[in-house]
């Protein structure tokens, strides 16, 4: 009998003392994060790029080498506090230029929201906040709707690759096997309008400013009518000019990996009296079948301006279709971008554009194409285009 | 009543066990490679897990969650099955010399991938699968 206790006793003991050790047990083979740590990724290219006078055109050839980087600094705290920041470092004429890309706190505690803070890149469209990175794009530049290209020359386009500061919430919602449901919400600074002389403050590295998209030497009544536009900047000033606040969305319906649909929006006011809107839209997708990879998007901007006597709307937009196959390490890719024209009472607001790429890359490693791109403009010369672009 | 204490005792042993989401666990391993392969490649080439160290994947994850709206599961599938095929790839010739028996071997060796040992011939065969549809030059 007092064997029996002195059992129960040691079994007893044992079960307690391992039911203690439980979570410490758990804690060492469970893949949980230790503690903090800090991480440098990021990409950067190495490129050559040559300007083909068009046949009549009045502009001169060029060719340059440029080079770019882009470090992206990760330091997390735990396993639900994650600080992020990128910084862009390129070269622009006689200068280096540095952009603050982004600079957020993301906070991971919940099973499917994400709660971001600081400045970031605004989840409109696909391109600007998934795509623009070098070793991630497929083509050296960006599509015509975007004025923005890691490593090239600023453009004048439908708009920048929006980044701003404010908050924003991401939630993601899987349904079944592959299908999943995304929604992005956010609230930030907001646009503002900008005088003329103010455009390209940045070196013109960094394209932050909406253009009214006008050639003069195209159009000689244009210019004119684009100067009643004011030009927009996102993300330039952190001294908010009027008390509005820009709120936007993006829902995405995902099929991984085979089909994503997004449906982003934004809305603003932009000028120091609350008076002018600004809104933006933008349909995205992607098809992935038998190798091949279709992407597209399409955006819109309606912006109210002020004349002497009246308010008016104008209203542009723009569209690109890009199409691209591997085939072992090379992957050709072409797309099409298309600015259409916006006209009011006689008045060139918008010229149309029509931008033709066509070219290849070759996969050095997974993180490493090396591009070469030959592009048709209709409105610029045709440009040949060759980038080496890394990401680690 | 003796039997109850080794009910007891045999509980709170499986309690101390390492839980379901261990790294090696082959069931949370074909589950993150299934999560990968199907939303990494969405937007990039899938990365070598050799690349980075477990600590680094625990963070890229963590800042590629926040871009790709993965919910924390997902992420932590991704990570688990990072961080569990990212031991060196020992005295491993280079893929052309060693002549991969098949497709999705060529593939797994391609994205310098460790198959884990303790994945059932199952699991194996699934995680081959995804290795083999993912883009990967």
């Amino acid at each position: 009998m007092r064997h029996t206790t002195s059992r129960r006793s040691a079994a007893l003991a044992t079960a307690l003392l391992l039911a203690w050790l439980q979570p410490a047990a758990a804690q060492q083979a469970a893949p949980h994060f230790p503690g903090a740590n800090l991480v440098l990724v990021g990409y950067g290219t190495a490129q050559y790029s040559a300007l083909l006078p068009a046949e009549g055109g009045a502009t001169t050839s060029a060719n340059n080498f440029t080079a770019s980087l882009a470090p992206i600094l990760l330091f997390q705290m735990g396993e639900d506090l994650l600080f992020e920041a990128e910084m862009e470092f390129g070269l622009s004429g006689e200068t280096t230029t540095t952009t603050l890309e982004y600079a957020q706190i993301d906070y991971l505690g919940f099973e499917s929201v994400v709660v971001v803070a600081g400045k970031f890149l605004l989840p409109f469209g696909l391109f600007g906040e998934r795509l623009h990175a070098s070793w991630v794009n497929k083509l050296p530049n960006a599509p015509l709707l975007y004025g923005h290209a890691h490593g090239g020359v600023a453009e004048a386009a439908l708009l920048p690759i929006l980044a701003d500061a404010g908050a924003m919430a991401r939630y993601s919602r899987p349904m079944g096997a592959d299908w999943g449901l995304d929604v992005s919400f956010f609230v930030t600074q907001g646009p503002r309008m900008v005088a003329n002389e103010e455009e390209h403050t940045d070196g013109g590295a960094h394209d932050v400013v909406a253009f009214a998209n006008v050639d003069p030497e195209h159009d000689g009544g244009g210019a004119a009518a684009a100067a009643l536009v004011p030009s927009v900047a996102f993300g330039t000033s952190f001294a908010d000019n009027n008390d509005n606040k820009m709120l936007g969305a993006r829902v995405g319906f995902v099929r991984a990996p085979r089909l994503e649909v997004y449906l982003s929006g934004f809305h603003a006011m932009y000028d120091a009296d609350n008076y002018l809107d600004l809104t933006g839209a933008n349909v995205a997708a992607e098809v992935r079948a038998r190798g091949f990879e279709l992407r597209s998007e399409v955006a819109l901007l309606r912006q109210e301006f002020a004349t002497e006597n009246e308010y008016r709307t104008s209203q542009r937009g723009g569209y690109y279709v890009q199409l691209s196959r591997t085939f072992g390490r090379v992957e050709p890719v072409a797309r099409w971008g298309h600015l259409l024209e916006e006209e009011q009472r006689g008045a060139l607001i918008q010229q149309e554009r029509q931008r033709l790429a066509v070219g290849a890359s070759y996969w050095i490693a997974p993180t490493s194409p090396l591009k070469v791109m030959y592009e048709w403009d209709s409105m610029d010369d045709d440009a040949l285009v060759v980038q080496w672009a890394i990401g680690f | 009543m003796r039997n109850a204490y080794w009910m007891l005792l045999a509980g709170a042993a499986l309690c101390a066990a390492p839980s379901a989401a261990t790294a090696q666990d082959p069931a949370a391993v074909a589950q993150g490679a299934m999560v990968w392969a199907q939303n990494c490649t969405r937007c990039h080439n899938a990365r070598a897990s050799t690349e980075r160290t477990d600590r680094d994947w625990f963070t890229i994850v963590a800042h590629m969650r926040a871009r790709a709206n993965l919910t924390r599961s997902q992420a932590t599938a991704v990570a688990t099955f990072l961080t569990a095929t990212n031991e060196p790839i020992a005295a491993q010739s280079s893929p052309e010399k060693t002549a991969p028996a098949d497709s999705a071997t060529a593939a797994a060796a391609a994205a310098k991938v460790v198959i884990p040992a303790t994945l059932t011939p199952e699991q194996r065969k699934r995680l081959l699968a995804y290795l083999a549809r993912i883009r990967q030059p």
